[in-house]
């Protein structure tokens, strides 16, 4: 794999990191438009997919397998478990789901604009891509030098960032259950649990 | 262009070992349930048996492939070829022997000796419970919908006690490549002993043989697909070939973790106290190793059905419980103390 230079023709590789590119852009237009939380989820699944395909044309192997292990291992697996334990008939979902409107338009448009112009422009200008750190040419394997790059390097943000997430995870499950308790002031009902579930999925799946 | 062809034609031999052991297996499966339970088993259809699973599939092939009404078609037709594909393509980065030399190429007995074998694995070989996921949804009826949920809690619980296991063996071995870790296997533990992971990280192995038994769906941790509570599970709207493929790929992931305990703690491709599998890359022992490889998965395949046949299936909550409460800190501790032990000997 990481001889992929020496082994494939490089028009075969930027073929198909083109077709992967186009196949992780259709996932992600899947992600924000299907109907049913279940395809959105699907989408998110290609691409993830999509995305390793780029990662292991570029050489990048241990970041490529890492993203399908977890993203589609365990994020796609919990986000289906999640979505098939709340809309068990699919109505619920449907219901509450509505197309994009016209200020979502407007932000994902200028997104998409600036990114595609960015791309645009280092494209037309022949640019130099932004220089990436040495890292799969350092070692033969690249485990090492992430793993270097990761615990030792970045340490500190590496470490916040994962107080920041436990942070945001308690405060999302605090904030859904709160909003669960609020709506059900009979404490004798048996199961607040979906309620909670919902708010909690439907906050998950605004994030990404 | 002749190590090319050599090299397909190794992909081939390579794809034929899941694929042939399937039927054996399901033939080997019914045999060993019946001796277990005093009965004699398929004896009819060829010799001891052994077309049975020849006549199961011209059974399948015949018989009506149906879309329920309610199924989400694409997610319905999907999910069997995906299932399949997860557990096919890590065969991939299982070493099955050493090197060997063949009209003056030499030729790793591996479809991709990667750098990142068992990270390849790990990172695959889960995509299966998405296909499981995917049957349950599109088929649109309670009980796959069940199952596919059971398999899912499932699956993250343990995948991560797994994922641990392994950790701890590519720590002391520190190598993510498959031949790696065998290598690192060779020598002698207290100089009479063979210097297995199995041997020399025995608390390691436990966690593994209990996560690969969750992973492959197993008695006693089936119940994604529970036939008395759920009728099949996840395929009980599956018929003809599209069942088939379910089942085969079943079958297939058992091949295929047996395939890799086999590499991580009993030496994979080396025979101890032999020159099998030794450092020479001549052509007999190299094939040598090849089958002891395959008599290693073979013993295990047998522990794997031995175990169906006599444990009960535990109940749901005590199969969650015994993840998280359990073993995920005893894998933890593990992980911890094999870093400490390989840093400090």
């Amino acid at each position: 794999m990481i001889v992929l230079e020496g082994s494939i023709p490089a028009a075969l590789t930027s073929l198909l990191s083109v077709v992967a590119g186009l196949g992780a852009i259709a996932g992600a237009l899947v992600v924000v438009t299907a109907p049913r939380a279940f395809r959105a989820v699907m989408g998110l699944l290609i691409t993830v997919v999509c995305l390793s395909i780029e990662y292991v044309l570029l050489a990048a192997p241990v970041i490529a397998f890492i993203q399908i292990l977890v993203y589609a291992g365990a994020v796609v697996v919990l986000f289906l478990f999640v979505v098939m334990l709340l809309d068990l008939d699919g109505s619920r979902a449907e219901s509450s789901s509505r197309g994009p409107v016209r200020w979502e338009w407007a932000i994902g448009g200028t997104a998409a604009f600036f990114m595609i112009g960015v791309c645009g422009i280092y494209y037309l200008a022949k640019l130099p891509a932004p220089a990436a750190p040495a890292v799969s040419e350092a070692t033969p394997d690249g485990v090492q030098a992430i793993g270097v790059t990761l615990l030792r390097d970045y340490l500190v943000s590496f470490e916040a960032v994962a107080v920041f997430l436990l942070a945001a995870a308690v405060a999302a499950i605090y904030v859904a259950h709160a909003h669960g308790r609020g709506e059900k002031a009979d404490p004798a009902e048996p199961d607040p649990a979906p309620e909670a579930g919902a708010a909690g999925a439907a906050a998950g799946k605004e994030a990404p | 262009m002749l190590e090319i062809l050599l090299r397909f034609l190794l992909v081939l031999a390579i794809a034929q070992i899941p694929l042939l052991l399937v039927p054996l297996l399901v033939w080997a499966e019914r045999r060993v349930s019946a001796w277990i339970q005093h009965r004699s088993g398929p004896n009819r259809v060829g010799p001891f048996g052994l077309l049975q699973p020849v006549a199961d599939a011209v059974k399948l092939l015949f018989k009506e492939d149906i879309v329920p009404e309610r199924a989400a078609r694409g997610l319905y037709v999907l999910a069997p070829m995906v299932s399949l594909f997860a557990v096919l393509v890590v065969w991939a980065v299982i070493p099955i022997g050493d090197r060997i030399v063949l009209a003056g190429h030499e030729l790793p007995l591996q479809i991709a000796d990667v750098s990142i074998g068992i990270l390849f694995f790990l990172a695959l070989a889960p995509l299966e419970v998405v296909a499981l996921s995917m049957a349950g949804w599109g088929s649109g009826s309670k009980y796959p919908l069940l199952g596919a949920l059971r398999a899912g809690a499932q699956m993250l619980s343990y995948e991560v006690v797994l994922a641990l296991a392994v950790l701890a063996v590519v720590v002391a071995a520190g190598s993510l490549r498959g031949a790696g870790i065998v290598e690192n296997q060779a020598g002698w533990l207290w100089g009479f002993l063979p210097n297995w992971n199995l041997l020399r990280q025995p608390l390691t192995a436990l966690l593994f043989v209990i996560a690969m038994v969750a992973e492959a769906n197993r008695l006693p941790f089936d119940l994604p697909e529970a036939e008395p509570e759920l009728v099949g599970g996840y395929h009980t709207e599956y018929s003809s070939m599209k069942f088939a493929l379910f089942f085969m790929a079943e079958y297939a992931s058992m091949v295929a973790l047996c395939g890799l305990f086999t590499t991580l703690f009993l030496g994979g491709w080396t025979l101890p106290w032999t020159a099998v599998g030794g450092a020479a890359p001549a052509l007999l022992p190299a094939l040598l190793g090849v089958a002891v490889f395959l008599a290693k998965v073979l013993a295990l395949l047998f522990g794997f059905i031995w175990l169906r046949w006599t444990l009960p299936r535990l109940r749901f909550l005590d199969l969650l419980r015994l993840s998280w409460r359990q073993l995920i800190p005893l894998a933890l501790v593990n992980l911890v103390a094999v870093a400490l032990l390989s840093m400090v000997l």
